[in-house]
C-alpha cells in the first residue's frame, strides 16, 4: 500500500508504537477495560512487570485511579473503547479540579462501518463530550499518526497537567476487527 | 435504638487517633469534613464531588506507593456508587489499603447526626470502632 493512500501507511506498527511511545513517558500504570482494538497495547503491558496493569468494571474507576497515581508522584494512562467515555463525565471533574495529568486513549465504535447501531450514539457523541468536559482531544485516522499524536497528547498530559485523549479512529482500527 | 447512635465526628476522629503517617482520601460531603474536623493533615486528599471515586483513588496511592498505608473515609451513598470498585480492588488485592466506609442516619428528627455502623475493608487488619 503507498503512502498516500486514503488509509495511510499500513506498515507502520501503530498498535506496537502505543505502548512503546507510553513506555518513553514512563507511564507505570495501565488501567482498562477489556476492548479488542485495544489488545495489543493490553497484552503487551500485561506483560511488562514494570507495570501494573488494572483490569476495570467501569471506566469511570479509572479516573479516580490515575489521580491515585498521580498523588503517588506516577503516571498511568487509561485506555477505553468510545462507549466508556460516557461512563466517564461527571468523574472528570475531579481531574477537572485537581489539574492531574490524566492520559486516554480511546477506540472508536460508532462512526464507520458500524454494524451495532447501539454503539452509534456514544461514537457519535465521544469526542465533543470529551471537549465539553475540559478534555483535548485528537483523531489518529491513519497508522503514521498514531506515534506523533500521542507523543503529542502524552507531553501536554503529563508536563502540562491538562486531561488529554488520542482517539483511535474506526477506520484507522479496520472493520475487520469486529465480528459478529 | 435512636440513644445508642454514634456520633460521626467522634468515629472518625477515634478512627485517625494513631495514624502516624498514614495517608487518608475522603468521600465527598460528611467524610471530608469529618476527617478536615479531626485535624488537617498534608497526608489527606479531599475530595468533595467525583462521588463515587474515593475508594478508587486510595487504589491508585496504594499500589503506588506500596510501602505506606493508605485509607478511604467515605459514606454509604459513595460507596454504593462504585460498588464494581470492590472487584477491582479485590483483583489488585493491595495489603496497604482500608476502606472505611460510615453509614449515615438519615432522619426526620436527626438530620446526618449519627454513625449506626463503620464498616472497615482490610486486607492488613480490621478496624473496630
Amino acid at each position: 500500500m503507498p503512502q498516500d493512500s486514503p488509509l495511510g501507511d499500513e506498515k507502520v506498527d501503530w498498535k506496537t508504537q502505543i505502548y512503546e511511545v507510553l513506555k518513553e513517558f514512563d507511564v507505570k500504570h495501565m488501567a482498562y477495560v477489556p476492548d479488542a482494538g485495544h489488545s495489543t497495547a493490553i497484552k503487551t503491558f500485561e506483560a511488562d512487570r514494570d507495570v501494573t496493569s488494572v483490569v476495570l468494571t467501569t471506566e469511570e474507576e479509572g479516573i479516580p485511579y490515575l489521580a491515585g497515581v498521580s498523588l503517588a508522584g506516577q503516571r498511568g494512562v487509561l485506555l477505553m473503547q468510545s462507549s466508556g467515555v460516557g461512563n466517564c463525565i461527571n468523574m472528570l471533574s475531579l481531574q477537572n479540579n485537581a489539574r492531574f495529568p490524566l492520559l486516554m486513549v480511546v477506540t472508536m465504535r460508532g462512526e464507520w462501518a458500524e454494524f451495532n447501531q447501539w454503539q452509534i450514539p456514544m461514537g457519535q457523541a465521544t469526542e465533543a463530550a470529551l471537549n465539553l468536559m475540559g478534555v483535548l482531544t485528537w483523531r489518529a485516522e491513519k497508522p503514521e499518526d498514531v506515534a506523533d499524536l500521542l507523543r503529542g497528547a502524552a507531553t501536554m498530559a503529563f508536563e502540562g497537567d491538562q486531561a488529554c485523549a488520542i482517539l483511535l479512529s474506526q477506520q484507522l482500527i479496520g472493520q475487520k476487527v469486529w465480528s459478529k | 435504638m435512636a440513644n445508642s447512635l454514634l456520633k460521626r465526628r467522634d468515629v472518625v476522629a477515634e478512627l485517625l487517633k494513631d495514624r502516624r503517617d498514614m495517608m487518608v482520601v475522603t468521600g465527598l460531603g460528611s467524610p471530608t469534613y469529618d476527617v478536615m474536623a479531626a485535624g488537617d493533615n498534608d497526608r489527606n486528599y479531599y475530595l468533595w464531588g467525583a462521588m463515587g471515586g474515593a475508594a478508587m483513588v486510595g487504589l491508585g496511592l496504594a499500589i503506588a506507593r506500596p510501602d505506606e498505608e493508605v485509607l478511604v473515609v467515605t459514606g454509604d451513598g459513595e460507596m454504593l456508587m462504585a460498588m464494581g470498585a470492590f472487584a477491582t480492588i479485590s483483583v489488585q488485592r493491595p495489603k496497604n489499603l482500608t476502606i472505611a466506609i460510615l453509614e449515615m442516619a438519615i432522619t426526620a428528627k436527626r438530620l446526618c447526626s449519627g454513625v449506626m455502623l463503620v464498616m472497615a475493608l482490610s486486607w492488613t487488619r480490621s478496624l473496630r470502632v
